[in-house]
């Protein structure tokens, strides 16, 4: 996928901003902190994952004293297909959003994601070999919705029904089990239905995913270690595939305790995926700084590659402020990267500039360089 | 902003009050009522006004009717052993339009969403279990012919799909089939906005529960 031209209005603080000219492969955007680099790649966020990546708030990408924002993305397709995205943010109460995926309207997210596939690096992300369950269970999320659209059906559904579930938990607790049973029932069994859905293809990523983070990390670094995953349905070390009765047998194990605490215990929103540096190395444990930076690149590396395959498609790679989190070694190893056939089309921002000077060359058309200050983009020209 | 008009004003702000009117078409609505012919306008206020007096639910099937019970109800040439569990009014106009179904409807006026505070009883589901007590007259006085099928025909999204769930097993030892139309119709849309030849289809491709 290679996105060619974007349209920002009234999008944080830019008021009408144009980009076009975009590179095939690196396009860095450089400026001070606050200058709305961010911005360009939000509004890439939103143009293939419906949401921004930095906040779950549609309102705060609304420019201050504006009613409204649009975003508009033209794409091609590796066939060269055309796919161009319109995206409308308008202020309620209720707030409202519309998308549409060459002029047809988007009824659900499921219609859109994965058909331009991107992976994001910012250096929020190092969440993911450091921080809780919760995060790696968002990195699950992220890659399977894109490679998969049954995966995300799967996903909206799985929530929609364990809010219902909890709503009723919630309200009810303290209530005698014969009575919330039967309410909870058609909930319970929509909760295991989708949830050994999600908890399937979990499993097998895991499993195609392990070779793929190997390779990139022996890439990446001169070092021996041999990260690995692991993936626990809802923290068990289990060896379950029949993940429906998996489900089943907790569900009925913890319903007095769901009663009393109010809220559903089991299912994928309770699963983990261990992360190792070393067949016996937890990573959130055990690695270094230098080895968790390492792994979260090798990962996002995997991810890309593993996109590509599922979906058919060269994922676009987005690294928001991400150089000056690395050393040179690996900010220039992961430069290199994205500059080689192996990576598709980038979007870098950077304070810095020299660095992207010295190592890219503007003039062959495959990278481009841009400038942004207080909400205007401008083209820095090429060779010059 | 506000109008000098204190009349034109309450009736912008009734107007926004209805679903999917925001407050600018709420005022070119009211504006363009102002432009246009005196009886137009009054012909729309008296088709308000009279809304509520002329049009009730059907005592037997929730469905809306101004004669009470409605005419499906009170239609000896439809299958009275068949009812099809739908969620709101316009559902059952949406199915009549296929020409596939001559059975009766039972219109439960929502689906279970307890996030909303919907659970059974805040449905028409007591209503229902009513129609399918085998013996005795109905609330009209008169015999009914014995139900044997349900038809669930739920919305397709996760509320309809628990509504579906759980309507299964409580109707289920009290009929001879309960089925429910597959799922044909894409995910997240409403019943009211699949096509005909879709709906035909899943009506005839119905499976039991
Ligand atoms: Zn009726």
């Amino acid at each position: 996928m290679l996105a060619h031209s974007l349209h920002l209005q009234n999008f944080r603080n830019h008021s009408d901003t144009s980009v076009s000219g975009l590179a095939p492969k690196i396009n860095v955007f450089v400026g001070q902190n606050g200058a709305g680099k961010t911005s360009i790649l939000e509004a890439l966020s939103l143009a293939t994952l419906t949401k921004s990546f930095t906040t779950h708030s549609d309102s705060v990408l609304i420019k201050k004293e504006e009613q409204s924002l649009s975003v508009d993305a033209r794409f091609q397709t590796d066939l060269g297909v055309p796919h161009n995205v319109k995206i409308e943010i308008t202020l309620g109460p209720p707030i409202r959003k519309s998308i549409f995926a060459n002029s047809e309207r988007i009824r659900s997210a499921a219609d859109l994601v994965g058909i331009a596939p991107v992976v994001i690096l910012t250096p929020d992300e190092k969440v993911i070999t450091g921080g809780g369950p919760s995060e790696r269970r968002r990195f699950l999320n992220m890659v399977l919705s894109q490679a998969s659209r049954a995966y995300l059906e799967d996903e909206l559904e799985y929530r929609r029904a364990l809010k219902q579930r909890n709503a009723i938990l919630s309200r009810q607790q303290g209530r005698s089990l014969s009575y919330i049973q039967p309410l909870i029932a058609p909930w319970t069994e929509l909760v295991r239905k989708h949830g050994a859905r999600i908890m399937r293809r979990r499993a097998s990523f895991t499993e195609e995913f392990r070779p793929r983070l190997l390779a990139w990390y022996s890439k990446l670094s001169q070092s021996r270690e041999e990260p690995s995953l692991q993936y626990l349905p809802m923290g068990l070390e289990s060896v379950a595939t029949d993940y429906e009765a998996l489900l089943a047998s907790e569900a009925s194990k913890c319903e007095t305790d769901e009663i009393r605490r109010g809220t559903t215990l089991f299912g994928p929103h309770r699963d983990e995926l261990l992360l190792f540096v070393n067949p016996t190395q937890e990573a959130r444990l055990y690695a270094s700084q230098g080895q968790h930076k390492t792994l979260l690149v090798a990962m996002k590396l995997a991810e890309f590659e593993y996109l590509r395959d599922a979906a058919s498609e060269t994922p676009i790679l987005l690294l928001d402020d991400v150089f000056s989190e690395l050393d040179d070694d690996r900010a220039h190893q992961l430069l290199d990267l994205a500059a080689s056939e192996e990576l598709g089309q980038t979007f870098i921002t950077s304070t810095e500039r020299s660095r992207f000077e010295k190592k890219l060359d503007f003039s062959s058309g495959d990278h481009a360089f841009f400038e942004v200050s207080s909400g205007t983009v401008a083209p820095i020209l090429r060779g010059a | 902003m506000l109008y000098t008009s204190p009349a034109l004003e309450t009736l912008i702000e009734r107007l926004s009050r209805l679903p999917t009117i925001g407050r600018k078409t709420a005022q070119r609505l009211a504006l363009y009522l102002l432009k246009q012919p005196r009886e137009d306008v009054v012909a729309l206020a008296e088709a308000i006004g009279t809304l509520q007096q002329r049009v009730h639910t059907c005592s037997i099937c929730a469905n809306i009717t101004e004669e009470d019970p409605c005419p499906i109800c009170r239609d000896p040439r439809r299958d009275h052993s068949v009812i099809c569990v739908v969620e709101e009014p316009n559902d059952v106009l949406v199915i009549e339009r296929t020409n596939e179904f001559k059975g009766l409807y039972h219109v439960l006026g929502g689906s279970l969403s307890p996030l909303e505070g919907v659970g059974p009883e805040e449905l028409k589901v007591r209503e229902l279990l009513d129609r399918l007590r085998q013996d005795g007259p109905g609330t009209d006085g008169r015999e009914r012919p014995e139900v044997r099928e349900i038809i669930l025909a739920m919305d397709p999204n996760v509320e309809g799909e628990a509504t579906t769930l759980y309507l299964a097993k409580l109707l289920s030892p009290l009929v001879d089939r309960v089925s429910r139309i597959a799922r044909g119709i894409p995910i997240g849309s409403d019943l009211e906005y699949a096509d005909e030849a879709t709906l035909a289809r899943a009506l005839e491709g119905r499976t039991a529960v």
